[in-house]
C-alpha cells in the first residue's frame, strides 16, 4: 500500500535532488535551454508546494474524448501527442469533460500502470499530468507515481538508461534524460497542485 | 447506460467456441512434445478442468434457451466421452506409473473427470501407489501450483479434509500485495488461477475474501487494461473470468473489454495475442490446422468460461 503522505515527501525531494542535476546541464540549443529553465521552474514548484508555472496566461481549450476506453488502444505516438495537448489545456473545461467520461479515472491510471509494466516512463509521465490535471482520483494515480519516483538516478535525473547509454553515447542521451526528467518533474508538479486543491 | 449484467453480447462468440472446439476435440489428446518425458497433457487438462465447471454451471436451467446453453447441451456429452476415451487409452494410463514423479501433473485429467463421478481401476490404483509413495504430497510447491493441486485432490474427492483455503491463498503473490507496475505475465495467470481456485471458479465467496474483494479487483482490472492495450486476449479472457468470480455485478470497464474482446473472436476463434490476431488478419480467414488450433484454443475456452460464469450466475439469481 503506497502512503499518500510518503508520497509527497519521495517527491519534493525527488524534485529537489532533480533540480540540481536540470541546473548543471548545459543546454546546447535554445530549445534545449528552454527546456532546461521549465525543469528548473517545474522542480521549484514542487519543491515550494506552489503551481505558478502549470498557470499559463490563456491555456488552449482540452480536445474532444468521446470515450475514455478509446485510450486504450491509442497506439503510443498519438496517446503522447493528446497528452500533450491535454497537460496544457485550461484544467476547469478539462474536468469538466473529463466527469462526463464512464471509468476515465480507472482506465487512466491503469493506462499509467500498463505503460509501468513495459517501463514507458514518457508515457507514464504524461498520464500522470494529464490524470491529476483532469481531476483523477490522487488515490488512483499514486501507484503510476510511485513508479515513476523508482526511476530517478542517483545523480538525480529521470530514466535509467545505462543501457541506451552504452549503445548511443552520453551526447545523444543527455537531450533524452532532460526531456524525461523535465516530463516526470512536470508530472509531480501536476500532483502537487492537485494535491492543494483537494486539501483546499 | 448499464450495460446487460451477463456478457450477453459474447453468447454467440462463445456459442461458435463451443462448436469449434467440439469439432476439434482429437486436437485435445496427449501432444508428443518432442522429450523423453512422454507425451503432454496440458490441453487434455484445460479441457477436462472446463468441461466440469461448464457441466455443474449449466445444471442451472436457462429460460431463454440460449445459444451457449443449447451449445454446450450438445457438446458436453461429446466432450466427457472424449475425456473418457482419452483417459482409459492404456499409453495414458501406463505413464502414471512409468514417471510417477509427474504423476499428480498427468492425471488432472482423470481427476477432474473423478470430481464428476467418473472412477477408472487402473487411475485409482496409480493414485494409491502414489500416495504410498509420498507423490501427492505437494507441501513444496510454490504457492499458486500448491493451491491448484490442493483444489484438483480435493474436488476429485481423493482429499477428504477440506483444504485451508485461507492459509493456501495467504501464501500467494496475490494476498502478498505485488505493485501493480511489477505484475508480469506470469504473475498475472498466477493472479487469475489464484482466484479460479480460491473462489472454486466463482461458486463460493469465502467470508476472508469480502475483505480482500477491492484489493483482488484492482489487480485483475489493472492487468485487464494492461492486456486489453497490448492485445493479449487470453489474458483478458482470464482477468474477465477471474473478476466474474469475484463480483456477482459486472462492471462497465468489463463491458467495454468484452467489446474488445467480440471484435477479435471469428467463428469461434479467440486468437491469444497480438501476434495471432496478425495471422489471423493476415489470412483474411481464421487460421486453419494446427497452428491455429495451438493460437486460438486456450483463449477461446477461457472465454467460454467467462462468458458462461456470467450467465449462469445471472440465471442462478433469477
Amino acid at each position: 500500500m503506497i502512503n499518500a503522505r510518503d508520497l509527497v515527501g519521495r517527491r519534493v525531494l525527488a524534485a529537489r535532488r532533480a533540480e540540481k542535476w536540470v541546473s548543471g546541464v548545459s543546454a546546447r540549443s535554445r530549445a534545449e535551454e528552454s527546456l532546461k529553465r521549465l525543469g528548473v521552474a517545474l522542480c521549484d514548484d514542487v519543491a515550494r508546494h506552489s503551481g505558478r508555472t502549470l498557470a499559463p496566461m490563456a491555456p488552449p481549450r482540452p480536445p474532444v474524448i468521446t470515450s475514455a476506453y478509446d485510450l486504450i488502444e491509442l497506439p503510443r505516438a498519438e496517446l503522447l501527442t493528446l497528452c500533450g495537448q491535454l497537460r496544457v489545456s485550461a484544467p476547469r473545461e478539462l474536468r469538466a469533460r473529463a466527469l462526463q467520461l464512464c471509468d476515465v479515472d480507472a482506465v487512466l491510471a491503469g493506462l499509467a500502470v500498463s505503460y509501468a509494466r513495459v517501463n514507458d516512463v514518457a508515457v507514464v509521465a504524461s498520464l500522470v499530468a494529464v490524470g491529476h490535471r483532469a481531476g483523477v482520483s490522487a488515490g488512483a494515480m499514486r501507484e503510476a507515481e510511485s513508479y515513476l519516483l523508482d526511476q530517478q538516478h542517483d545523480d538525480g535525473y529521470f530514466g535509467l538508461l545505462a543501457a541506451e547509454r552504452a549503445l548511443v553515447g552520453v551526447c545523444e542521451i543527455r537531450p533524452a534524460l532532460l526531456r524525461l526528467t523535465v516530463d516526470v518533474v512536470w508530472a509531480f508538479a501536476e500532483a502537487q497542485l492537485a494535491g492543494q486543491t483537494t486539501d483546499g | 447506460m448499464r450495460p446487460p449484467d451477463d456478457a450477453s453480447l459474447l453468447r454467440q462468440p462463445a456459442a461458435d467456441a463451443i462448436r469449434w472446439l467440439t469439432q476439434d476435440l482429437p486436437r485435445f489428446a496427449p501432444q508428443n512434445d518432442g522429450t523423453p518425458r512422454g507425451a503432454s497433457v496440458k490441453r487434455l487438462a484445460e479441457l477436462a478442468l472446463a468441461y466440469i465447471q461448464l457441466e455443474s454451471w449449466s445444471k442451472v436451467a436457462c429460460r431463454e434457451r440460449c445459444a451457449v446453453c443449447a451449445g454446450l447441451e450438445t457438446a458436453l456429452p461429446r466432450w466427457r466421452r472424449f475425456l473418457i476415451e482419452q483417459c482409459e487409452m492404456p499409453a495414458y494410463a501406463e505413464h502414471v506409473r512409468k514417471v510417477p514423479a509427474r504423476g499428480l501433473d498427468t492425471l488432472l485429467p482423470y481427476l477432474a473427470l473423478r470430481a464428476r463421478g467418473y472412477r477408472y481401476e487402473f487411475h485409482e490404483e496409480s493414485l494409491r501407489r502414489l500416495e504410498e509413495s509420498g507423490l501427492l504430497d505437494v507441501a513444496e510447491r510454490g504457492a499458486y501450483r500448491l493451491l491448484e493441486a490442493k483444489w484438483i485432490l480435493w474436488q476429485a474427492g481423493w482429499s477428504v479434509s477440506e483444504p485451508e483455503w485461507r492459509e493456501l491463498y495467504l501464501r500467494t503473490s496475490l494476498a502478498r500485495r505485488r505493485r501493480l507496475s511489477y505484475v508480469d505475465t506470469i504473475a498475472a495467470y498466477t493472479a487469475t488461477h489464484t482466484v479460479f481456485y480460491i473462489t472454486d471458479f466463482g461458486t463460493r465467496v469465502p467470508g476472508y475474501l469480502a475483505h480482500e474483494a477491492a484489493a483482488v479487483t484492482e489487480v485483475l482490472t489493472s492487468s485487464l487494461i494492461h492486456y486489453w492495450r497490448v492485445h493479449h486476449w487470453d489474458l483478458v479472457a482470464e482477468c474477465l473470468l477471474a473478476l466474474a468470480c469475484v463480483n456477482e455485478q459486472r462492471s462497465s470497464l468489463e463491458a467495454a473489454a468484452e467489446n474488445a474482446l467480440t471484435i477479435r473472436w471469428h467463428k469461434g476463434r479467440l486468437p491469444a495475442t497480438r501476434d495471432d490476431e496478425n495471422e489471423c488478419q493476415h489470412r483474411e480467414t481464421a487460421p486453419r490446422g494446427e497452428s491455429g488450433f495451438r493460437a486460438c484454443y486456450h483463449s477461446s475456452l477461457v472465454g467460454i468460461l467467462a462468458v458462461a460464469r456470467r450467465h449462469y450466475h445471472r440465471t442462478a439469481l433469477g
